[in-house]
């Protein structure tokens, strides 16, 4: 069952790429010393004491537009994950979303496991979408000697094939649907907003990887590449969250468990999921 | 993740006798179907396995001037029907630092055998220095003949308390403590009672079995089995939910997973949530 809410007229529906097995906490969180995790046991971790892992994908769906946030690792199968092979497009359909239904295809960052479904075999996945990359990480990451792989597969033929938007910071994607700059992760990291019939919600793409940073924003995730600005830019969305009241969605918090509201109780910040 | 917070001078402490393996949620809420306590997959409703998780345990209320505990769990010897285990709430209470001699009342929530299971041992008041405190009618009740004969708890654990002179009946609204009020919640038993704490401008309410799921805070119309009267029970529910969201009240629920059963209710998009502390 697929979590899922209304923002206005607009659909958020959490699907996910796959579920990759859970992890010790020092995988994610190296500099984060066991013990310090006892508080969040219930909230952040599974019975076993492991990090839940999700690649997570969004579905915006209005009267307007369909979009997705993210694309997951992609197919595969992945040689580091005992050959899993990814299931966006499957968990697209189960809730009715075919690839050439897709309006916008928008990257919070260039990331392999959030821009893994872009194109396959050379081709837009999304035949009829537009693709839209943050500027500052398109520069970041296409001018580099060396090419990660995911750069050069799942970013830089966006470019050639003429589906590529590069958009600023607080731009406007589709109506009530715009960027927020949220940089640390990577360097033009983007969150988006959702803004409908008086009602808000931000997709906050790798500025949260876990509930425990919400009481704990000082905890870097491993690949946060400058760790100083990734703190300030979650502190950020953490105020303006509960000040908004905004819905968060997040794709890397568990499956089944990533669309939530942060609040505040007694002065300590805690994620609520939604009931479907 | 906690068993303790603090009302005003009042220091809530929640206290184990006895968890006993998760079981299938259908013994438990009967008239849940199945598939509905998929929608609080993500809230730890059921474990990993899909079974419910139920604790017994107690809550100490402890300020300068009293020590108060409310229930006393399943006791000494758990029914079959449950593991079959030793209630442990001695040893916990000990090892908290309360001694059996420094409690200054015991708060029974209703009679049911696992609230009242350590109100006495091998014939004795437990907490020797106690008074405690039933309800009127859910002692009217249990003492009924027709009740009585299939509750072979109450002549053991409930009776003998008034013989000793040690028991006193509330009805609604008392004052039991300074600062800790009896609230009527009926329709659980006849005359369930939940406990208001109210300190230093702080307010807090330990619900007993009103609640026995945090998905009944979300969806207030399950009902546990036990449950006798379950419309009465759905609209106590119902009042005490909305009070705990307008009060802002720290909630305190022993048949919650120990470490998640002190916390607030919180109102998001119309719907009510379970947010441990």
């Amino acid at each position: 069952m697929a979590l899922r809410t209304k923002i206005g007229r607009i659909e958020i529906i959490a699907i996910c790429d796959f579920v990759p097995p859970p992890a010790p906490t020092t995988d994610p969180f190296p500099e984060v010393p066991i013990d310090a995790w006892e508080p969040y046991q219930e909230s952040s971790l599974n019975t076993e004491g492991l990090y839940p892992r999700n690649y997570g994908v969004f579905v915006l769906r209005s009267d307007d537009f369909t979009a997705i946030v993210d694309t997951g690792l992609g197919p595969g199968p992945h040689a580091a994950m005992n050959g899993v092979e990814g299931k966006l497009l499957e968990n697209l359909a189960g809730v009715g979303v075919q690839p050439s239904d897709v309006d916008g295809v928008i990257n919070t960052h260039i990331h392999p496991d959030h821009v893994g479904w872009n194109i396959v075999d050379g081709k837009p996945t999304f035949s009829r979408a537009r693709y839209t990359v943050s500027r500052v990480d398109w520069e970041h990451w296409t001018n580099q000697d060396d090419l990660p792989p995911h750069v050069r597969d799942n970013a830089l033929p966006l470019e050639g094939l003429q589906v590529l938007d590069l958009v600023e910071d607080d731009q406007e994607i589709f109506v009530g649907i715009r960027t927020l700059g949220t940089p640390g992760h990577t360097p033009g990291h983007q969150s988006i907003l959702i803004e409908s019939d008086g009602a808000a919600a931000v997709i906050t793409g790798d500025v949260l990887h876990t509930p425990a940073q919400l009481q704990e924003p000082g905890w870097s995730f491993r690949a946060d590449l400058d760790k100083v600005a990734a703190i300030a830019s979650r502190q950020m969305l953490i105020e303006k969250a509960i000040t908004d009241k905004l819905t968060v969605a997040a794709g890397h918090l568990q499956y089944d468990g990533n669309i939530g509201h942060i609040v505040e109780i007694e002065g300590r910040r805690y994620w609520q999921v939604l009931a479907d | 993740m906690t068993r303790s917070a603090r009302i005003g001078r009042v220091e809530i402490l929640n206290i184990e006798d006895y968890a006993p393996s998760p079981f299938d949620p259908q013994v438990f809420f009967p008239d849940v179907p199945i598939d509905a306590w998929e929608r609080h997959r993500a809230h730890h409703a059921l474990d990993k396995n899909g079974k419910f998780r139920v604790s017994f345990g107690i809550f100490a209320l402890i300020s300068d001037n009293f020590i108060v505990l409310v229930d006393t769990g399943i006791g000494p010897s758990v029914p079959d029907m449950f593991g079959g285990g030793e209630g442990r709430l001695m040893t916990n209470l000990r090892e908290a630092g309360i001694q059996p001699s420094q409690v200054t009342a015991v708060l029974n929530t209703h009679l049911h055998p696992d609230h009242v299971g350590w109100n006495m041992t091998n014939g004795e008041p437990t907490f020797p220095n106690a008074r405690y405190y039933f309800s009127a009618r859910d002692y009217e009740h249990w003492t009924s003949d027709s009740v009585l004969a299939n509750a072979p708890h109450i002549p053991t654990q409930a009776q003998p308390l008034e013989g000793l002179g040690l028991l006193e009946l509330t009805t609604d609204g008392d004052d039991i403590a300074p600062g800790i009020k009896s609230l009527a919640t009926p329709g659980h038993t006849p005359g369930h009672q939940s406990f208001l704490i109210e300190s230093d401008g702080e307010k807090g309410i330990v619900t007993g079995d009103v609640i026995h799921s945090r998905t009944q805070y979300t969806d207030p119309e399950w009902c546990a089995g036990a449950d006798i009267d379950k419309p009465t029970a759905v609209a106590t529910r119902k009042a005490m939910i909305e009070r705990i969201v307008s009060e802002n009240l720290t909630v305190a629920s022993s048949h919650l997973v120990v470490d998640s059963n002190i916390g607030h209710v919180v109102e998001i998009e119309n719907k009510r949530y379970w947010q441990p502390l």
